[in-house]
């Protein structure tokens, strides 16, 4: 029994000690810096060196945000930099759609691609490699300083060539000079990187609510480029511009910098919606009518930010798109924007919100709508009943723009209609009134059937004149600069390509348009000339005319172009509207079915634009029902329905054929007996 | 019934329209009677009196014994299909006689069970339409949209075959059929002459006459 006792305790002592040591032997816990808020810190310059103006150390040297944020142990740059609001399309390819519809498109996005304007002429991007300088358009340099890189925010195209070599160091490695022709390489041609510096992501941009976006685009017009950003952040002010040869000189603000040299400016993890709506607002009026204001949008109104419904990083929900240091910023889908096509629909839907009340969303009852609406309608076809600000509903780029304030002048050669088809001076707009002045102008959207879905959207309409190449599908584009020249020389010399002069108005709204066979000639006629007599090589191409899909080799002779029931034009955007939300009370049906089911409704039978000009130089309009491709209610696509259906048309056809053959033959019979 | 579905029809010519939403000319039949919510409500009004109706006519089965004897009469049998083959050989003059008929002839009792089958159809399918989001948690989570279509389809279709075998040949066989015109008002009393019953269910008054006859013994 002893022994017994004995090795029972000597057993409960082992597993004590067991216990004990298997405890100590537990990982200790790591210790994690408190994250959140950035600590002070040193600026940094490109080479990684500490920049301290309060002890005058590197305080000649503009800041790098790559160098200072994306210093070791903090932000990891790179990743940051894959997001494609840096990229802009860059190392994308294009989608099928658009490799057959467009010779000048090297990418889906902005940098390569179609650009931010609605409709051709724009400038396209020169491809890498050129034979002919003439028909170099704009380069990668030419990318930045043509205002395009007043939105964009460093990084991508804006920091590296096509082949990943930064610009600047690439230059001077390669040997290549500045301002010349650089063998004609698309990203170096007359290009001056060399001086001018690479544009880094500049991560204050959008993290620094007080950032300061006209001192850094002041840096882009001066072609001061690796100084945008610390003009921008306010932390210094820069002097002197490389376009003009005054030598360049930063002047550190010393307030702004703590005794050891560091600083803690004011950041924010989520951007403000002033700093989306900084870029995002111009383009938001032409392309879509859109205000982005508490007067038009019940989610502004209801105090939500951008970020809330387009989250990025940690916060966001699509695993697409989650996880530190991630910048993909949850995006919808656009039929004209293709810019990481994958990424489609990782934002916030309105149905993740208004299902569950996050954020305090209101839970969407929709009580007596049969459910089928809400499977073939989007939520914006209601709920955005009523756009309040003019869009481009039409492009054309074939005519001169003389009305004021549009600067620069190539833009003259575009010339908008609103969505009542009547001519409206954006640029002119732009120039005097900022989003807060836009003019009142209520419309009702056109509808479009968009991947099964009715969606509200703007479908551009455009007239160009474009190039055909032999044996190659799709079109090109003369350069903008090109026929806004033409029509410069025209109009200072009419006896200059004179049949421009054939070009009048027809439509009576005191703005020529290009609609008889006669200016569609003269239009074709003239800019070939003009090619010819600058040199711009037309061996093996043809000019054409192009309204919206119809394609003109001559006045009178046409051929469709394919496209997209959505679309009025294979070389025009579509853009669906999803801001400017009306409250619920103010939605389509809140009055009733006969919003929408009534011979006056709108939505089934509002006259929608299909050409912007008819012979008569008048609108020509189709019907929406038809542009939705309303045959019938489509209900057959539900095999369970179609098969519903087929059973009842078949009893229905047995039943009755069966019935009257047995009140015929009675008939018969009861009038044979009586005689 | 007779009040119900012919409210029922008429409401439901706008509610048809609306399958063609395109249409100016049908929307404006739809604007006509009062848009559609005035239509739905009337239409809905309709259906429930006909639900009433049919509930009572299931009560009435299940508890009066009268009920449950005229539904078990109303039952088919292989003498309806006698009757129907026979029937169909006098019509073509290969008989010289129609069939004799009990209390209930095939073709009522094809009345009965065309009106029975289209009050579940419609019914069924009405209150499904009426009430999606019940309808989507009991039947089944998920298939919301694919049970109303189903069921929008299925009272679209039935709705056109009753209102056809209504207006066509209910209509003439107890309307139009030259024995019968104008029509009867046993729909409405419920009271059948012996002369009636002599001549068209010749058999259900030789039974009755056999009862007569053995309980006067």
């Amino acid at each position: 029994m002893k022994r017994l006792v004995f090795f029972a305790m000597v057993l409960i002592f082992c597993v004590s000690a067991f216990t004990l040591y298997a405890q100590n032997q537990k990982e200790p816990q790591k210790k994690t810096a408190p994250s959140g808020v950035c600590p002070p810190f040193y600026l940094k310059d490109e080479a990684g060196n500490i920049i301290d103006p309060v002890n005058n150390v590197n305080a000649d040297k503009p800041y790098s945000p790559k160098q200072t944020c994306g210093a070791k142990g903090c932000h990891d740059y790179n990743k940051i930099t894959e997001g494609f609001h840096f990229t802009q399309g860059k190392g994308e390819k294009p989608t099928p759609d658009m490799e057959k519809r467009y010779l000048w498109v090297s990418t889906p996005g902005d940098y390569g691609g179609t650009w931010c304007s609605p409709a051709p002429l724009y400038r396209g991007l020169a491809p890498k490699k050129n034979t002919d300088p003439r028909k170099i358009d704009m380069t990668s340099f030419d990318y930045i300083a043509a205002t395009c890189g007043y939105c964009h925010p460093g990084g991508g195209p804006l920091e590296y060539d096509r082949e990943g070599n930064r610009y600047d160091e690439h230059m001077k490695k390669q040997g290549m000079k500045s301002g010349e022709e650089n063998n004609l390489d698309g990203d170096y041609f007359k290009a001056r990187w060399s001086d001018t510096g690479i544009i880094e992501a500049d991560c204050l941009l959008c993290h620094m609510p007080e950032y300061n976006f006209k001192d850094r685009n002041k840096q882009i017009d001066n072609l001061t480029f690796k100084w945008a950003a610390t003009a921008g952040s306010g932390l210094g002010k820069v002097e002197g511009s490389i376009k003009e040869s005054k030598p360049v000189r930063v002047t550190y603000d010393i307030s702004k910098f703590d005794d050891k040299g560091m600083i803690s400016p004011h950041m924010v993890k989520e951007p403000r919606n002033t700093t989306c709506l900084h870029c995002h607002s111009k383009p938001g009026w032409k392309k879509r009518g859109a205000s982005f204001s508490p007067r038009t949008d019940v989610h502004i109104r209801a105090g939500l930010r951008c970020v809330d419904c387009h989250p990025a990083g940690n916060r966001a929900q699509d695993k697409r798109i989650q996880g530190k240091e991630v910048h993909q910023i949850g995006k919808g889908d656009d039929p004209s924007g293709h810019v990481r096509d994958d990424l489609d629909n990782t934002m916030l839907d309105c149905k993740y919100c208004h299902t569950n009340g996050y954020l305090g969303a209101s839970i969407a009852k929709h009580d007596g709508l049969p459910p089928h609406h809400l499977e073939k309608i989007a939520c914006q076809t209601c709920h955005i009943p009523w756009r309040y600000a003019k869009a481009a509903q039409v492009q054309v780029s074939d005519v001169f723009n003389p009305a004021p304030k549009i600067s620069p002048p190539p833009k003259r050669i575009w010339t908008f209609y609103d969505t009542d088809m009547n001519y409206w001076n954006h640029y002119g707009e732009l120039n005097m009134f900022t989003k807060e002045d836009q003019t009142t102008n209520p419309f009702r959207p056109v509808l479009i059937r968009y991947k099964g879905k009715i969606y509200p959207a703007n479908r551009v309409h455009s007239a160009w004149p474009g190039l055909m190449e032999d044996g190659k599908s799709g079109l090109n584009q003369p350069l903008m600069k090109d026929i806004f020249m033409m029509w410069q020389m025209h109009n200072e010399n009419p006896s200059k390509y004179s049949e421009l002069s054939r070009i009048v108005d027809d439509s009576g709204d005191g703005v020529p348009e290009v609609n008889k066979p006669e200016e569609i000639d003269a239009v074709i006629n003239s800019v070939r000339q003009y090619l010819t007599d600058t040199k711009y090589d037309l061996t093996g191409k043809k000019v054409v005319w192009i309204l919206n899909d119809k394609l003109y080799s001559s006045g009178n002779k046409w051929e469709k172009l394919p496209k997209h029931d959505y679309e009025a034009s294979p070389y025009a955007s579509v853009y669906k509207y999803s801001h400017d939300v009306a409250p619920a009370k103010a939605a389509l049906g809140s009055k009733g079915c006969s919003d929408c089911h009534s011979k006056n409704s709108h939505f089934f039978f509002a006259q929608v634009l299909e050409y912007p000009f008819g012979d008569d130089g008048k609108p020509i309009t189709v019907k929406q029902a038809d542009l939705l491709g309303y045959k019938e209610v489509p209900s057959g696509r539900n095999p369970w329905t179609y098969w519903t259906g087929v059973f009842f048309k078949y009893l229905t056809i047995v039943v009755l054929f069966g019935l009257v053959v047995h009140m015929i033959l009675d008939a018969l019979r009861y009038y044979r007996k009586r005689s | 019934m007779f009040l119900s579905v012919t409210a029922l029809v008429i409401t439901a010519i706008p509610l048809w329209c609306l399958r063609y939403p395109h249409s100016r000319a049908l929307t404006g039949i739809i604007d006509f009677f009062g848009g559609l919510e005035a239509i739905r409500t009337w239409h809905h009004m309709a259906g429930w009196i006909l639900t009433f109706a049919f509930a009572y006519h299931l009560l009435y089965v299940f508890v009066h014994p009268e009920g449950r004897r005229d539904f078990l009469l109303m039952m088919p049998r292989r003498k309806d299909f006698q009757d129907l083959y026979h029937n169909i050989l006098y019509f073509i003059g290969k008989r010289n006689e129609p069939p004799q008929f009990g209390r209930f002839s095939y073709f009522e009792k094809f009345d009965y069970w065309g009106a029975f089958w289209g009050c579940i159809i419609m019914v069924g399918t009405g209150l499904i339409m009426l009430y999606p989001s019940k309808a989507n948690s009991l039947l089944s989570a998920g298939l919301g949209s694919t049970i109303f279509a189903v069921a929008l389809e299925a009272h679209y279709h039935e709705a056109i075959l009753a209102t056809l075998a209504l207006f066509i040949w209910h209509m003439f066989n107890v309307h139009v059929r030259p024995e019968k015109f104008p029509g009867s008002l046993v729909w409405f009393h419920g009271n059948i002459t012996e002369k009636e019953r002599h001549k068209e269910h010749p058999l259900e008054d030789e039974e009755i006459d056999k009862y007569k006859t053995f309980k006067e013994q």
